[in-house]
């Protein structure tokens, strides 16, 4: 279970997140949306511990990712806004050294690895190197390495950013299998059909703030619109930066 | 802890052992050492052949006009031979380093008293043959001094009164101070293979990791900045000690094999002195690999690092300099300096001088001392948010 409190973070004069405050709970996808610069990434940041709230807590499991960064880090699978891999390592070394690093070894750590080269359809991919693959197996391994744990929450920043169809599909289908695992899934997206076809909880993030949180339905409700489009964009106040 | 560091350690191994680009700058460093040692050593066995105590091949032109200069020169050890056709090209084209050519009117001259023309051909640009070229004038000088003092003397006059001087020659250069050059040579090569072993590798996983945008997924995982760095470190210093350890082989095998034909001077470096040579330098291969870790974890992008990083290489070639500018007795704080000290103890070493194990020890715990520094400094940059966000 993840919680946010609370948290404020700013840059020197620049104000990335205001007051954002939610919970997601396990076996649920949660969405957070809202246009480019709105704090997403910011807040995700602070969930696995590399930016630290000026104000506020993120909690993983109970675990403060400020106070206590490894504990939370251990129970997190992130695929963060930043994803670049080793040019001379192959997928499988990159799903391997990420597994080690979580204490990982030997059979159990190869068993891992072999599920999520199967989960992801990375069998053709899983022996090459990085440097000749294409932005979507990329994408691949960076999800892998971020699974291989077997992590209770997994949080994954605009996933599907730069994928073609086929791809954005087979995400989906690995979203919703670790919802039916029992994680607690939180993704960042500024794509409001994705947003839309996947999560059982939206949080609308505009200007740092929470603008609007529920169910899809809950949101329609909450903002008098009965389709979605209009609902986010009555939540966020303006439909600058989100694409339909 | 250990067990992360190591993770990051041997992943960062395989990944740099992959990249065939660093491997071939360190190998022609590696290279490059020993073999410059070798060339020099050929030219100064060559220079010290040339010495009054050995026989030197001198081509004359019209010899058999001077016979009486043709056997003092035999004398002075200098071996009359057939001169070219053509004596300046011979000269010109490096075939000899000086010939000397008697004039026609040498015997004419030499019978009626007056000086008898000799003709020295060289070039005292080359350096190589000025030992040639000052023994033949020494000779002549000799030559025409002697006979000089026998007409005055038939004259009645003593040749003593021509001399207002006696100057006694006492030249200190000893096979062991032409040698000297080994001496320099050695230590800055072997501190400057240490620098340049671990230098692609430190940039490649510190400004390497950001540029790539890989950092930030790897600080997602449940790793200290101490695990990181200290990871990082010991793959940069295990690939900072290969190389050194190989050049230390290359130098050793370079002293052994070309010999150094230099009277009463053989410089060799026995396995325990081989061993000796890199359990000195070890402390250095910590210390240059944490500069140059410390220096990429500043730059912003692999390119800035790179030309920082390089700049730190001049920094073993700092004592050969201080020394060669200034030639006396280095300062008393040298011996215990990081990199000045091992310079010395290198050098007392390839002399087959005893090291104190004191000494060694105290420059040791000085370098370590100093990587130590440098290390805290480069955990505290690597906390994630300022390695990342640079707040």
């Amino acid at each position: 279970m993840i919680e946010v409190q609370g948290v404020r973070k700013s840059f020197g004069p620049v104000m990335a997140v205001e007051d954002v405050s939610f919970t997601a709970p396990n076996g649920r996808i949660t969405g957070i949306l809202g246009p480019n610069g709105a704090g997403k990434t910011t807040t995700l940041r602070m969930l696995y511990g590399v930016l630290k709230p000026d104000t506020g807590r993120a909690l993983v499991d109970g675990y403060d990712a400020a106070t206590a960064p490894l504990e939370a880090r251990r129970r997190l699978g992130v695929l963060p806004d930043a994803r670049g891999l080793y040019p001379r390592l192959t997928a499988r070394e990159h799903v391997r050294y990420f597994g080690r690093l979580h204490g990982l070894s030997g059979a159990a750590l190869e068993r891992n690895i072999d599920a999520l080269v199967e989960l992801l359809d990375m069998r053709a991919i899983a022996d090459r190197r990085a440097e000749g693959l294409s932005m979507g197996e990329r994408l691949k391994v960076a999800i892998a390495r971020a699974l291989v744990h077997q992590p209770d929450n997994v949080l994954l920043d605009e996933p599907t950013n730069g994928l073609d169809v086929m791809s954005t599909r087979s995400m989906r289908t690995v979203i919703r299998r670790l919802r039916e695992a029992g994680k607690c899934v939180l993704f960042s997206s500024h794509v409001m059909q994705e947003v839309a076809a996947l999560c059982d909880e939206v949080v609308v993030v505009a200007r740092g703030r929470v603008a609007a949180r529920g169910t899809p339905e809950e949101l329609k409700r909450m903002t008098g619109k009965d389709n979605l489009e209009d609902a986010f964009v009555a939540a966020i106040g303006t439909d600058e930066g989100v694409m339909a | 802890m250990t067990r992360r560091a190591w993770v990051i350690l041997t992943k960062e191994l395989v990944d740099n052992l992959r990249d065939r680009k660093a491997w071939s700058r360190s190998l022609v460093m590696l290279l490059i050492g020993p073999l410059m040692l070798m060339a020099m050593i050929r030219l100064v066995s060559r220079l010290s052949a040339k010495e009054a105590t050995q026989v030197l091949e001198l081509p004359v032109a019209g010899a058999e006009r001077a016979p009486g200069l043709m056997e003092y020169l035999g004398q002075r050890n200098l071996k009359v031979v057939p001169a070219p056709k053509d004596p300046e090209a011979a000269v010109r084209n490096f075939e000899c380093d000086v010939v000397l050519v008697i004039l026609p009117s040498y015997g004419d001259d030499f019978r009626a008293g007056r000086p008898a023309p000799v003709r020295l051909v060289y070039d005292d640009s080359r350096t190589g043959s000025l030992p040639a070229v000052a023994r033949v004038r020494e000779a002549l000088a000799g030559y025409s001094g002697m006979v000089g003092s026998l007409r005055l003397l038939v004259r009645g006059v003593s040749a003593r009164v021509l001399n207002a001087l006696a100057v006694e020659n006492d030249n200190l250069a000893t096979a062991a101070s032409r040698a000297q050059f080994v001496f320099a040579m050695v230590p800055m090569f072997l501190l400057m293979s240490l620098f340049i072993g671990g230098l692609y590798v430190a940039i490649d996983v510190m400004a390497g990791e950001r540029e790539r945008g890989s950092l930030e997924p790897l600080l997602a995982n449940p790793v200290t900045p101490a695990e990181v760095v200290l990871g990082k470190l010991g793959a940069t210093t295990a690939f900072a000690a290969v190389v050194g350890v190989l050049v230390a082989v290359g130098f050793t095998l370079v002293l052994n094999f070309t010999p150094l034909d230099v009277p009463g001077l053989r410089i060799g470096l026995s396995p325990g002195g081989l061993a000796a040579l890199i359990g000195i330098v070890a402390p250095v291969m910590v210390m240059a690999s944490a500069l140059q870790m410390l220096v990429a974890s500043l730059s912003r992008t692999f390119k800035e690092a790179q030309s920082t990083a390089q700049l730190l290489t001049v920094l073993p070639m700092l004592p050969g300099m201080l020394r060669l500018f200034n030639q006396n007795k280095p300062p008393p704080w040298a011996p215990f300096a990081p990199i000045y000290g091992q310079n010395l103890l290198i050098e007392q070493v390839l002399k087959g001088e005893p090291v104190a194990l004191a000494t060694v020890a105290m420059v040791s715990g000085a370098t370590l001392l100093v990587a130590g520094v440098l290390v805290t400094v480069t955990i505290w940059r690597y906390d994630a948010q300022r390695a990342l966000f640079r707040t």
